[in-house]
């Protein structure tokens, strides 16, 4: 993707209130979000144990 | 004559096991990041098999892609360089590196790293048994 449509596609991206991984301290520049405006780190690990318990009650995983 | 028969598989099973665990070697920078709750960077395996020897690279992009396989030239490998060629459904990629026992560095061709540059790549050798990913710094 060269640079003019890289800034377009994040300009269209904070216009839909969307924020860019690409900011994250490791840079993540795929990764688009919305933040809920809580602790997104809190709600990720949630989410994450969440994802862990229910692949434990598959065989195999 | 019966006891040593039942001994001499005991005698052989930890040189059995030895092996099997050179024959695959595993070399990493994936790492969790914890601000994304996404898995980032990408492993490489080297199976030394009887025929010839493989190389899987599977990406981490959130979550696992899907490993592609192709085939290592043991005459490289011998010089401790590492090239090889894969394919995807959309295009062809290859690597060209170096192998040592404690990392794999190189750079890929169809892969692309910060500012469309062709992605370089450090990836320290981990244990085959380690699960999960360490934090992303």
């Amino acid at each position: 993707m060269d640079e003019p449509t890289h800034a377009a596609v994040l300009e269209s991206a904070k216009g839909a209130g969307l924020s860019w991984g690409g900011n994250f301290s490791k840079p993540d520049p795929v990764h688009f979000y919305s933040d809920p405006g809580t602790d997104r780190r809190e709600l990720i690990d949630n989410f994450s144990r969440a994802v862990a318990a229910f692949r434990g009650q598959i065989p195999d995983r | 004559m019966r006891r040593i028969i039942a001994i001499l598989p005991l005698y052989f099973l930890p040189s059995i096991s030895a092996t099997a665990a050179d024959n695959l070697s595993l070399y990493s920078d994936v790492c969790y990041n914890v601000e994304g709750g996404d898995i980032l960077g990408y492993r490489m395996g080297i199976m030394r098999l009887s025929d010839a020897t493989y190389v899987f690279l599977q990406a981490a992009e959130g979550d696992w892609a899907q490993p592609l396989i192709g085939k290592a030239s043991a005459s490289d490998l011998k010089q401790r360089k590492l090239v090889f060629t894969l394919a995807n459904e959309r295009k062809l990629l290859s690597f060209r590196g170096t192998i040592t026992e404690k990392a794999v560095t190189g750079q890929f061709d169809g892969l692309f790293g910060p500012h469309g540059k062709p992605l370089v790549v450090r990836l320290p050798r981990i244990a085959v048994s380690m699960k999960g990913a360490p934090n992303c710094r």
